[in-house]
């Protein structure tokens, strides 16, 4: 195991650790460090503040359960709460399948980077439906590694798949993204729109 | 096979997919009930407290004395061991997220009194 991953692994296991007797600062400093990332991922594959909190919450809680069980060297904490978490949201997802859409709300404003602003917010939008209408698998290696930013290693691990598999789903997962995205995108300018 | 010359390229994707990205943050209500779940010796955290935690906050965050009842949802997720002395008077303004975990989990705490108040 490479040094950094094995300091991190006993880093957060240590805190666990600690968080299990009851030390408030370890408690604190594993919500602070995980939560973030956790519940954006929750976020991401929901699409619903509340839903994806009540996730964060229900993973945390699962972790606060084993914590005084929890035997250092099994897995990252980080990597635990993300699997832990994407098997909360695949529950949701199988219970609800609508998915909710944040549409970007059009507003009045004369800023001279309110068109900009606009123009980005509706790309965001184009892009946000067209990774959900992804196979669950494929969205959610998408999710791990674009957005959650994980190695390949860790996003396999929370997957439960090889890494091969997980290079085989994001491939899949990129090859429709960039059909679905290209297929969409605005025609290009043929003016020159110069001044002599 | 050849790559449909129509698609994006992998940089134009990667572009694409980075405009629907944003930095991960925590709202403080919630970060507040994961810490209250924490183990605490002789307090086991449940469900079922958990979710009055969070209906606690969910009063608070329409924007009516939101720190009491974030404490309240703190005493009630954090069980009996927990408290809050109650009072609007006493509730800071500053820093208030460790403020109110510390204030919840040091002094006793009339939930019902709270809610009149609040109701008030």
């Amino acid at each position: 195991m490479a040094p950094d991953r094995q300091q991190a692994l006993d880093a957060d296991a240590q805190l666990l650790r600690a968080a299990a007797g009851g030390d408030r600062e370890a408690v604190v400093a594993l919500v602070d460090g995980n939560g973030p990332r956790v519940l954006a991922l929750a976020r991401r594959m929901l699409r619903d503040e509340q839903a994806a909190e009540d996730v964060v919450q229900e993973a945390f809680l699962r972790l606060w359960r084993i914590a005084p069980e929890w035997r250092a060297g099994q897995a990252r904490v980080s990597t635990w709460l993300h699997r832990v978490a994407l098997n909360l949201c695949y529950d949701r997802l199988r219970k609800k399948r609508e998915i909710l859409t944040d549409e970007p709300v059009e507003q009045i404003d004369d800023t001279p980077d309110a068109e900009a602003e606009l123009v980005r917010a509706q790309t965001a939008a184009r892009v946000r439906a067209a990774v959900d209408a992804l196979p669950e698998r494929q969205r959610a290696a998408i999710e791990l590694c674009h957005y959650q930013e994980l190695g390949g290693a860790e996003a396999a691990e929370i997957l439960e798949v090889s890494v091969e598999a997980l290079e085989s789903l994001l491939a899949r997962g990129r090859r429709a993204l960039r059909a679905a995205l290209a297929e969409d995108r605005p025609a290009p300018r043929t003016d020159s729109g110069g001044m002599p | 096979m050849t790559e449909d010359t129509r698609m994006l390229s992998d940089e134009a994707l990667d572009a694409l997919l980075d405009t629907d990205k944003t930095p991960p943050r925590l709202p403080a209500t919630l970060r507040m009930r994961l810490i209250a779940a924490a183990p605490q010796p002789g307090v086991a955290p449940t469900g079922d407290s958990l979710t009055l935690a969070r209906n606690g906050m969910a009063r608070a965050g329409r924007g009516r004395n939101w720190a009491r009842a974030a404490a309240l949802g703190l005493t009630l997720a954090g069980g009996a061991a927990a408290g809050f002395a109650g009072g609007a008077a006493a509730l800071p303004t500053a820093t208030p997220e460790q403020t109110l975990l510390d204030m919840a989990l040091s002094a006793p705490f009339d939930p019902l009194a709270a809610f009149a108040e609040d109701d008030a």
